[in-house]
């Protein structure tokens, strides 16, 4: 089974983007759901569950940074890990993103390999492209 | 303001990202006037804006042959050129023009904080009036590729 991912940008074109690149870098996706902004990346939480967020930062109604913020007001929501997706180069922007609780960043330009080595680092670098455990991993047992 | 850094940073942003992005090769022109990018004079261009503000401001443009956006699009998206949608042209070259702003503000000072508003389509008129304003301060990066040339620039505030 893959993982489910949330991509929130408010470019259909950008969120495209996203979703092709992360179907054809090898990881193991499952299914992807979509959201335009903060506010309405919130309502598709409510209700569906998702392994990671991939969010833009600049974004109208609710940017990725206050996305995130209100993600880990949220018992629920604050354990999912956030990659947000940015074309901010600075330091200090990049420091608050991570002080705020964003599990990693991705700069554009990216290339596949880059965003598969982010995810995987995320949800599992134990989980392969089939999404087997790999050797050496404890399993569960039931 | 260091041009000689910024005009390097542009032009260093503009190639990976054309590249990385858009899998479009390019390479850099000698072509100092923005305007060189209309190329046949009767092409239409698809053109954008944003501003910035920071340690400096001022406003970047692009300025792109329909052709060659059609292309970039079908790129970005792993399409047919012949089935993108204007809107989605539009969304790729006010895209395309983030991306090279964000990376171009980072390459030239990461330790400074650059605000990139929204970017915008205008009309191609608006890019190339004031070009011959003597104090504006802008840079000018005209790159060829297989299909069109494609142009940008970043006017700098006085005073920053």
């Amino acid at each position: 089974m893959g993982f489910n991912v949330l991509i929130v940008d408010d470019s259909r074109v950008m969120r495209s983007v996203l979703k092709k690149t992360m179907q054809m870098c090898g990881f193991n996706v499952g299914q992807i759901l979509e959201a335009g902004d903060g506010r309405e990346a919130l309502e598709v939480l409510k209700t569906n569950w998702v392994d990671l967020v991939v969010t833009d930062y600049n974004m109208p109604q609710m940017n990725g940074l206050e996305l995130i913020e209100e993600m880990k007001r949220d018992e629920v929501l604050s354990g999912i890990p956030v990659i947000v997706v940015t074309t901010e180069g600075s330091e200090q922007k990049i420091k608050a993103l991570l002080d705020k609780g964003a599990s990693d960043y991705l700069q554009k330009p990216f290339t596949p390999e880059q965003m598969k080595s982010k995810l995987n680092r995320l949800v599992g670098e134990g989980h392969n492209e089939k999404g087997n455990i790999e050797e050496g991993d404890e399993g569960l047992d039931f | 303001m260091k041009r000689e850094t910024l005009k390097k940073a542009m032009r260093d942003s503009i190639s990976e990202i054309l590249e990385t992005m858009f899998f479009m090769p390019s390479e850099y022109s000698e072509e100092k006037d923005i305007s060189g990018v209309i190329n046949p004079p009767d092409v239409a261009v698809v053109s954008a804006r944003l501003t910035y503000t920071g340690r400096l401001t001022g406003t970047f443009f692009v300025v792109v042959p329909v052709p060659l956006a059609e292309e970039l699009t079908g790129n970005l998206l792993g399409v047919n050129t012949g089935v993108v949608e204007q809107e989605e042209i539009g969304a790729t070259v006010k895209e395309l023009l983030n991306m090279v702003a964000g990376k171009t503000f980072s390459l030239y000072d990461s330790k400074s904080v650059f605000e990139l508003g929204v970017p915008e389509l205008i009309e191609v008129e608006t890019v190339l009036s004031g070009k011959s304003d003597e104090h504006r301060k802008q840079v000018v990066a005209v790159f060829d590729t297989i299909k069109n040339p494609l142009g940008f620039k970043i006017t700098i505030d006085d005073g920053s």
